[in-house]
């Protein structure tokens, strides 16, 4: 009897510790947010932070800051009287699904910031967020608006439905589009060899890379140039090099805007990426490795030239360990002719924030923003404390809001190579004081990034922002693109990687496969395309 | 003839040996790879140097992971919800079990009871229902989300129902002229016996909840994200197409490969610890004896 009256009551504390678990949730639910409580506004956020990262651990441990309570939400709370509550909060892959789940069940939060361009749309044609452009133009400071149009005007196309600006692109820095090629130039010298200017040049490299055991250990083992799968995205600097701007939307000299990937000048590059796949000077299995994969044969030592971005600073510097005479450089990206080259860039934003339709303070999210750049980079700005806490970086990014001044890793770059010819390196400031100090802390990676020569900053600087073509085509999938781009997609990654090894004919298949990616959708794209930056 | 079927059997074992064996090595081989991974220097992991045995071998990883708050809040959570869930499962399977063991004439309509559980096995109302449902229930970001939505597992009602079914019947009859009733007679004679299958149900709940991640992501908050949820956003495989340079920038940051290995070993301690534990309840012939005559 016992028994059986110890598992009722089990049974029965469950379900009550269940129920009373729920009223303390409603009642905390039940105050409407947005509602004034002590004089503060609270607004329930939904934020693409991982509460899980290393940062945020060691912070608390440190100064007892939380995501919901630290440096930021307070200056939110003294300057805007807003207290912040996380409704939504996880990594972005996970965010992205659980904000279509809120969307699909109607329970948004109040400020929340979207990656998916399609779900944007969904949003604002169903009227669930409200119209920001007015608003926008009403409140935002001249050094917010400074800011987020730094680049291009251009960046609110992805915002804009039907005429109506929806959202306020949390702006990154566009350079992170870039591509660059590093080289080892220990291999380079080993060799004789001169850095490349042309395509020519690489090729040369690439065969002497391969042939003339460059890490001299007497065996055949060393390739060329590093490839991978996904080079049509992750390589895209020896397409750049033929003027070939694949996976992109520009405007053709006839003013049509065209896509990259099905336009002939691919044609140059991907022949010579299968003449270097026929002679060996790449790893046959290319096919099946993504980009991590093709970093371990650099960081093994046996790859010496890649194009790729320039965070794989934080990989490639692994060589030195494995080989402590390897010095790996970033050369300007070789060209076909004599033309400069041009950089195809998108506006990069972490997304773009909006304001739930119930919400009755949109222009609450105009004010954050006004604060949050004004704790960085204001006139009086107080950057050391809000970008990092000593060691711990990304304390900027543990606010429900962001946005970064597009020029930031530019400028910073800038400020380190001037303060090192005059010799002023102890009187930087800002972002230049906190990456300097990271590279005399002796992390390689960032001098390899932002050091004055031969880095990926440096040829960033050469050509930012003049030699910069900005995307034409940034909005949501158009009603094509929702259901066949990636089918189309499909049909070209594999065509692709077919003509590099050699299984297709580039001169009478290339045509062939544009017929193709035309029928299955691409010619409607096109005029969808088209259509829309005509409407804008 | 019988030296011929001795041989016969000797080569039978000789090959089920070696077959077993390399499935058995097949099945290591990943494992050992991750151990060797998480204690191995990062460069030497980055540079696909680390095979089967260490590299310039490091505790650095370890003391690495002892250090994460976020890694244990997480496996606080999992513990929670591993007692919590697995309570509420192996109770509703032993009482739901034991009334449809009964034949028709004792349970009206029981196999009408048994098709609409079999039902819930085939047919569920899809994530966003679920999702809904979760979330008017206001259960979202609280243990509950992870615990009661999987709470009957029809699958071990039915394993279980059938283990009563075994329990001879006379046991019961003797039991009720005794003067007991269902509830004494679940309980002391019905539980008492099946304790190996108890015993498996257990497990497998205590594993279904240990490996469940999927509920963990959709329902709770990042900051309260179940063991195995926190383990697939830290190795997940981001497609470089739909990543934001920004996004893949951080990543790079992070990527640490041993220190990923060290986590998943330490996740995967427990749930090792419980099997042999559990093992020596498994031990057929319980019921003989039971039934003289």
């Amino acid at each position: 009897m016992k028994k059986r009256f110890a598992a009722i009551l089990l049974v029965f504390i469950l379900i009550l510790t269940a129920c009373s678990d729920q009223t303390e949730k409603n009642e905390s639910d039940s105050e409407p947010s947005g509602q004034d409580q002590n004089g503060q506004i609270n607004i329930q956020f939904g934020a693409a932070i991982d509460p899980n990262m290393e940062q945020v651990g060691k912070l608390e441990k440190k100064t007892g800051e939380t995501l919901e309570n630290n440096r930021w939400t307070k200056l939110f709370s003294e300057k805007n009287g807003v207290t912040t509550q996380y409704k939504l909060m996880a990594p972005q892959a996970d965010y992205t699904q659980k904000l279509k789940l809120s969307i699909a069940s109607g329970d948004l939060p109040d400020i929340f910031v979207v990656s998916d361009k399609a779900d944007l749309k969904q949003l604002a044609e169903g009227g669930a967020i409200q119209e920001m452009g007015p608003i926008y133009d009403q409140y935002a400071s001249p050094l917010l608006k400074s800011i987020i149009e730094a680049e291009t005007k251009k960046v609110f196309d992805q915002v804009t439905y039907g005429g109506k600006i929806y959202g306020i692109p949390a702006k990154m820095p566009s350079t992170n589009g870039y591509n660059h090629l590093w080289i080892r130039e220990d291999w380079l010298q080993k060799l004789g060899l001169k850095r490349p200017k042309t395509m020519d040049d690489v090729y040369n490299i690439a065969v002497a890379f391969a042939k003339q055991d460059p890490d001299g250990n007497g065996k055949a083992d060393t390739f060329g140039l590093g490839l991978h799968k996904d080079f049509l995205n992750g390589m895209k600097g020896i397409f750049w090099g033929y003027k070939a701007y694949p996976e992109f939307w520009y405007k053709n000299d006839s003013g049509q805007i065209v896509f990259g990937s099905v336009q002939p000048e691919m044609k140059k590059p991907l022949e010579l990426l299968a003449k270097m796949y026929s002679e060996g000077l790449v790893d046959h299995e290319f096919g099946s490795k993504d980009e991590a994969k093709m970093l371990e044969s650099v960081v093994a030592g046996k790859t010496g030239m890649i194009y790729a971005p320039h965070w794989t600073a934080y990989s490639v510097e692994k060589t030195m360990e494995n080989d402590p005479n390897c010095k790996w450089i970033v050369v300007p990206l070789p060209t076909d002719g004599s033309d400069p080259i041009q950089i195809p860039l998108s506006n990069s934003a972490d997304g773009a924030y909006v304001v739930n339709k119930d919400f009755k303070h949109p222009e609450k999210l105009v004010e954050m923003l006004n604060t949050y750049v004004d704790a960085l980079f204001g006139e009086n700005a107080d950057f050391n404390k809000y970008w990092s806490d000593g060691d711990i970086d990304s304390v900027w990014a543990m606010s429900p809001i962001h946005t970064l001044d597009p020029s930031l890793d530019l400028k910073g770059h800038q400020d380190i190579k001037k303060a090192l010819a005059n010799n002023t390196t102890d009187q930087l400031t800002g972002v230049a004081k906190g990456f300097y100090k990271t590279m005399q802390d002796g992390v390689w990676g960032m001098s390899m990034m932002f050091g004055p020569k031969d880095t990926p900053f440096a040829f960033v600087d050469q050509t930012y922002p003049d030699q910069v073509i900005w995307s034409e085509f940034e909005g949501a999938p158009t009603p094509t693109m929702a259901t066949n781009w990636s089918s189309m997609s499909e049909l070209l990654n594999t065509e692709f990687t077919a003509m590099v090894q050699g299984k297709k004919n580039l001169d009478s298949d290339f045509d062939k496969m544009v017929q193709n990616w035309n029928n299955l959708g691409g010619k409607n794209v096109l005029e969808e395309v088209n259509a829309q930056a005509i409407n804008k | 003839m019988k030296m011929v079927n001795r041989s016969r059997n000797h080569w039978f074992s000789v090959v089920n040996t070696i077959i077993l064996s390399l499935t058995c090595i097949i099945c290591l081989i990943p494992f050992i790879h991750i151990v060797s991974l998480s204690f191995s220097d990062k460069a030497a992991v980055l540079g696909g140097l680390v095979k089967l045995w260490p590299v310039h071998f490091t505790w650095e990883p370890y003391s690495y992971v002892l250090e994460r708050t976020a890694f244990w809040r997480s496996f606080g959570m999992t513990l929670e919800r591993v007692v919590i869930g697995a309570t509420i499962n192996v109770l509703l399977v032993i009482l739901l079990a034991y009334p449809l063991s009964k034949p028709n004439n004792k349970l009206r309509f029981r196999s009408v009871y048994v098709w609409i559980f079999f039902f819930t096995m085939l047919f569920n109302g899809g994530l966003i229902p679920n999702y809904i449902l979760v979330k008017e229930l206001h259960m979202l970001d609280t243990i509950w989300a992870l615990v009661l939505p999987g709470a009957v597992s029809v699958f071990n009602i039915i394993l279980m129902l059938n283990f009563f079914r075994e329990v001879p019947h006379e046991l019961e009859d003797a039991a009720f002229i005794d003067g007991a009733g269902h509830m004494r007679t679940l309980w002391q004679i019905y539980v008492p016996m099946s304790l190996p299958a108890i015993a498996t149900i257990t497990l497998f709940c205590i594993v279904g909840h240990w490996n469940a991640w999927f509920d963990g992501m959709i329902y709770m908050k990042g900051d309260h994200y179940p063991l195995q949820t926190y383990l697939q956003s830290i190795v997940i495989k981001f497609d470089f197409n739909t990543m934001s340079a920004s996004e893949a920038q951080r990543l790079a940051k992070l990527n640490d490969r041993s220190v990923k290995a060290a986590q998943m070993i330490v996740a995967a301690i427990p749930i090792l610890l419980v099997y042999p534990y559990l093992q020596k309840y498994f031990v057929a012939g319980i019921r003989l004896g039971s039934v003289k005559g």
